[in-house]
């Protein structure tokens, strides 16, 4: 369970990093006067990051299976 | 005059033990079988009896075993061809008086008769 | 304003403090308190992968391209996840072979090739060199930037160059804290910590800095990013369209870079303790780079906004605006940030490729040559130790002299890259060696040439046209004139960037030739047994020595020396014991090592030398024969067969087993059958008495001599028929005997059934007649004889007839007819018939019914017995069926003229 959540991390990451739902924010809009890819691309990290996280703590703590 | 029952399935024994008794003086009865035997204890209550072992239907150790519970005063000689050792007990402990084996000698046959019927 | 001595001194004080730092966690260890085995130090020293190239190129990027520098640090926050999967399964294959570096590892996968480990080698060296030389760069822009301007391009000698002094410091450090031990993979827990240590004192420079300019001298994001707008550089705010594509391929190129790079794989994988970390560093490593890329793009623009006249190098943005706000602690701390970001890159790449040159480059070498080895045996390991630190200071003094000679036109972040693509060309044979059981050594070598050509082709080619050393025309024209070979346009392709360009074709097509080639490529045993183990490391468990297929024949002493030389006497000893412990056998009992204590020395040696040297010196005691595949598979059919002899005894085990049983079976019945042949005996006895007794009972009779005539005549007969009875009695007996023995020996012959059926009805009709029972005939027979024992076949019916005259009661039918293929004769009467139980046992041997009553029937008991024998004895059959009023034996014989006669029938039936 670890392996496909850690998995469908990377490949949520992937999707909202790249080509093409990158077009969607990489437009010059500004969101509280930050440019909105700035904005969006740190989000997503932040985001990620927290998923990574939680996976590996919870994953951890029902088992320590592969 | 003593009274003769003689219990055997083969004809020709039969005969030449009913031809010696007879002419030794007794009155003798013949059984072909165990189940005629038994009617004729009843019916004539010998001195003494005369039996084979292996006959259809009733053998001689029931014969012997119902004339020594019934009549415990009818002599019981069993005369068979069955000689081990295990027989002989097995005859002896269910009553019987003598135990004599064929083929026979007639002479002995008639005096050891003689000598249990007195 | 700074003076020389403060920045100086400042520096050797920050080297002092690493110093100390690695030496108390060293002299920790040694006492037996590991501080550096801790996830989070695991995580952080994975951040070495932030060099001098993050803390100036990327700001410098920025300046001009915006948030595509990002991209090199997007590829790693998205593939940090997936570590669980790959990272893991490389740490568990390293740990378990005694992997030294990455060159090792690709060896030590493809049959632990001395070839790809010098090719990997050489090439990461090349590959890295100019990455080693630009963090010497940055230090030397970040003391320029502090006005220690004495080195100007090109007057100064570099005697006179502070960088010089830094970078032997640097040498220093990392020799001491890098090759105090000689085996490889074991933990330099110090230098862990250092690193450890600047990945945090470089984030939180970095952090003081951006927070200074963002918050200090704009306000906040929302500010800075307003102003830049409004001074047109909105431009940055948004990727343009070649950054759209470069975005995919450089996030690409940053996920295999940071697991590859040496470095990265010496942190990531040779220094780790414990898998578990891998947890903590898929979160924080990602979070840490978000931290340290978070304020580059407000401080490249606030760079641009307070230095529009483009004087200032935007690479040293970072320290140009403290300096210019009069912050010069703020700027001494960037600095340092700096010193520490390109320090701990220096420190561990040269660390990583110091093992490999010596473990896979010169010790293979040093140790491939007999002679040599002889000589240099016993200073061996004084030789690794030394070679290991030369090559240390080698390497960053070549990358100095690099960085002077060549480095000064690239800027940080291109250089950096080159080094990317040079790593990304490890990635097919890496992966593929991992992941997939058939990729093959020859494949790699070729996969990795193809790799290393294309990018020389594509990217050092043209440095080298721009530094003069090659004609400018082939970048116009192509190689040879051909235009489709140009090294930034290969095919004619065009829209990408010189990067992109280079790491999608070299990638593309080593890969497409590692594959291609694999796929046909006869592999040896080794590189068999080698890719077993590290596709399958997980199936293995804990001992990949055994799952290895050798052969050959090492004493256990010279392994014992062999290890002595490189480990110590104590350590070999230690682990000579270790492995017989753990194999639970007494140590110095056999002559002959068995091949797990032969590849576990080889794996103990590898920690020491590689994996390569570490099969060579083992070779060079072991009389190892070189295995084919062919003989491989010799051995696997051996396997086999011997698994197929173990069926077939296993078999015949269960043959024997079941021939016991017959046998046993045999024995009771045998048992029966004396049982059986007691009890005949005794019966026949027993009716041979009866008539004896007779005999014996009238001849005494008779001897009387006052016997009347008639009854003297009627008992000499009874003794003549007694004496026919026995007579008869012994003959059957004797017939049966023979019978049941097989040697009973009839007379076949063609005969005509029906005259033997007509001519036992006339002799029995006297017998019929007499006892008024109606002898009824039916006979419907072929016209051609049989082949007959007539004699016999007359005695059967003649039984049957005389069994029947027994016991009907008014009629007795003799029928005899043809059917299928035999001829079938019985005889039915209507007597009270055989009790069902009773059926079973008519044919044996004195049965006599039970409900014969007062009068026997005439017969020995054996007649049925008898007539059954001779009906098998014509190949036939004897049966009955009865019910009340109806009993019918019937008597089948074969139509067939070829009877077999049976042989040595058993006498149970």
């Amino acid at each position: 369970m670890k392996k496909q959540a850690l998995i469908f991390v990377f490949l949520l990451g992937f999707a909202l990093l790249n080509y093409p739902i990158l077009l969607l924010y990489n437009i010059p809009v500004s969101i509280g006067g930050i440019p909105a890819s700035f904005f969006f691309i740190f989000l997503w990290l932040l985001i990620l990051t927290g998923l990574t996280f939680i996976a590996v703590k919870k994953f951890n703590k029902s088992s320590d299976a592969e | 005059m003593s009274k003769i029952l003689i219990v055997d399935d083969e004809p020709n024994i039969l005969l030449s033990l009913d031809f010696l008794f007879k002419k030794e003086g007794y009155e003798v009865y013949i059984g072909r079988n165990g189940e005629e035997a038994l009617a004729l204890v009843q019916e004539h209550e010998p001195n003494l009896v005369l039996l084979d072992i292996m006959m259809p239907l009733v053998d001689g150790y029931e014969v012997c075993a119902f004339i020594k519970k019934e009549y415990p005063k009818i002599k019981v000689v069993f005369l068979t061809a069955k000689g081990k050792a295990k027989d002989r007990e097995k005859g002896l402990s269910l009553g019987a008086d003598l135990y004599l084996t064929k083929p026979f000698s007639t002479k002995e046959i008639v005096s050891k008769v003689k000598e249990l019927v007195n | 304003m700074l003076s020389r001595d403060w920045i100086i001194a400042a520096t050797f004080c920050y080297l002092g403090l690493l110093i100390a730092l690695a030496w108390y966690t060293e002299r920790e260890a040694a006492k037996g308190k590991s501080r550096s085995a801790h996830p989070w130090v695991y995580a952080l020293s994975l951040a070495v992968y932030c060099t001098a190239w993050t803390y100036f190129g990327s700001v410098g990027r920025a300046s001009t391209n915006g948030l595509e520098f990002l991209t090199i640090y997007i590829g790693p926050c998205l593939i940090a996840p997936l570590w669980w999967i790959v990272l893991r399964k490389t740490i568990r294959i390293s740990k378990a072979l005694k992997i030294t570096s990455i060159a090792d590892f690709i060896s030590s996968r493809y049959g632990k090739s001395a070839h790809l480990g010098i090719l990997v080698s050489i090439f990461c060296i090349l590959g890295i060199l100019p990455y080693i030389s630009i963090q010497i760069k940055g230090i030397e822009n970040s003391l320029e930037v502090l006005n220690l301007t004495e080195f100007s391009q090109s007057g100064t000698d570099f005697w006179n160059d502070t960088a010089f002094y830094v970078a032997l410091g640097l040498a220093g450090f990392t020799i001491f804290f890098g090759t105090r031990n000689l085996d490889a993979t074991l933990r330099h827990e110090g230098l862990v910590m250092a690193v450890t240590f600047e990945s945090v004192f470089k984030l939180l420079a970095f952090l003081a800095i951006g927070i200074f300019i963002t918050f200090f001298l704009f306000d906040g994001f929302g500010d800075l990013f307003t102003q830049a707008s409004a001074a047109g550089l909105d431009r940055l705010f948004v990727l343009n369209g070649d950054a759209v594509s470069d975005w995919f391929w450089l996030g690409l190129l940053s996920m295999i870079a940071v697991m590859f790079l040496p470095r990265q794989f010496h942190m990531a994988v040779i220094e780790n303790t414990s898998e578990k970390h891998i947890d903590t560093a898929m979160w924080l490593f990602p979070l840490y780079l978000i931290l340290i890329n978070v304020f580059v793009l407000p401080i490249a623009l606030a760079g641009l906004l307070l230095f529009p006249s483009g004087t200032v190098n935007p690479d040293t943005f970072l320290l140009a605006i403290p300096m210019s706000k009069n912050a010069h602690g703020l700027a001494l701390l960037g600095y340092l940030g700096g010193f520490a970001a390109a320090t701990s890159m220096i420190i561990v790449s040269t660390i990583s490729l110091s093992t490999m040159l010596s473990n896979n480059l010169i010790m293979p070498i040093l140790v491939s040559n007999r002679r040599l080895q002889d000589q240099l045996r016993t200073q061996l390991p004084q030789i690794l130790v030394w070679t290991r630190r030369s090559i240390i200071l080698g390497i960053i003094l070549l990358a100095y002299f690099y960085f002077r000679k060549l480095g000064n036109n690239a800027t940080l972040v291109s250089t950096g890259l080159i080094s990317f693509v040079a790593v990304a060309q490890l990635a097919p044979s890496l992966l593929g060696g991992i992941y997939w059981k058939s990729g093959s050594k020859l494949g790699a070598i070729l996969g990795l040439w193809t790799g290393i050509l294309l990018w020389f082709f594509t990217l050092i080619l043209p440095i080298l046209v721009q530094n003069g050393y090659w004609n400018p025309s082939v970048l116009s024209e192509g190689l040879f004139g051909i235009s489709w070979l140009k090294p930034t346009s290969l095919f004619g392709m065009q829209g990408m960037s010189s990067i992109t360009h280079s790491f999608f074709f070299s990638v593309f097509f080593n890969t497409l030739i590692y594959a291609g080639v694999s796929l046909l490529a006869n592999r040896t045993s080794r590189e068999h047994n080698q890719a077993l183990i590290f596709v399958d490391i997980f199936k293995l468990g804990d001992n990949p020595d055994r799952s290895t297929i050798w052969r050959g024949q090492a004493t256990q002493e010279a392994l014992q020396n062999l290890l002595e030389t490189f480990l110590g006497k104590k350590k070999a000893q230690k682990a000579m014991e270790k492995f017989f412990q753990s194999k639970g056998i007494p140590a110095n009992e056999r002559r002959w090592a068995d091949p797990e204590l032969v590849n576990y020395s080889q794996r103990l040696l590898s920690g020491h030398i590689g994996s390569a040297s570490a099969r060579i010196m083992i070779e060079s005691i072991v009389n190892e024969e070189e295995i084919s595949m062919d003989e491989v598979m010799g051995i696997v059919r051996e396997t086999q067969e011997l698994k197929n002899l173990n069926l077939e005894l296993k078999a015949k085990s269960k043959a024997l087993q079941k021939a016991t049983e017959n046998l046993q079976e045999a024995n009771e019945a045998l048992k029966i059958s004396d049982m059986l042949k007691d009890e005949f005996i005794s019966t026949v006895t027993h009716e041979m008495k009866t008539p004896i007794t007779s005999i014996r009972a009238f001849s005494e009779i008779l001897q009387d001599e006052s016997i009347r005539e008639e009854d003297k005549k009627r008992f000499l007969q009874i003794i003549i028929d007694e004496t026919d009875r026995m007579t008869r009695l012994i003959d059957q007996v004797l017939d049966l005997e023979r019978f049941d023995s097989g040697r009973q020996k009839l007379n076949f012959e063609r005969v005509f059934l029906s005259e033997i059926l007509e001519s036992s009805l006339s002799s029995m009709a006297q017998v019929f007649s007499e006892k008024n029972i109606r002898l009824i005939p039916s006979l419907k027979l072929p016209e051609s004889p049989l082949f007959l024992d007539e004699d016999r076949i007359k005695q059967v019916i003649l039984n049957l007839l005389s069994n029947a005259a027994k016991f009907a009661k008014s009629e007795v039918r003799l029928s005899a007819y043809e059917s299928e293929d035999q001829v079938i004769v019985e005889v039915v009467d209507d007597g009270p018939g055989i009790p069902e139980e009773d059926q079973p046992f008519v044919f044996d041997k004195f049965f006599q019914a039970k409900n014969q009553t007062s009068k026997k029937p005439i017969g020995s008991g054996l007649g049925l017995a008898i007539s059954r024998k001779i009906a098998e004895y014509h190949g036939g059959r004897l049966g009955l069926e009865s019910k009340k009023g109806k009993t019918r034996f019937w008597m089948e014989i074969p139509l067939e003229t070829s009877i077999k006669v049976p042989q040595n029938q058993p006498i149970h039936e």
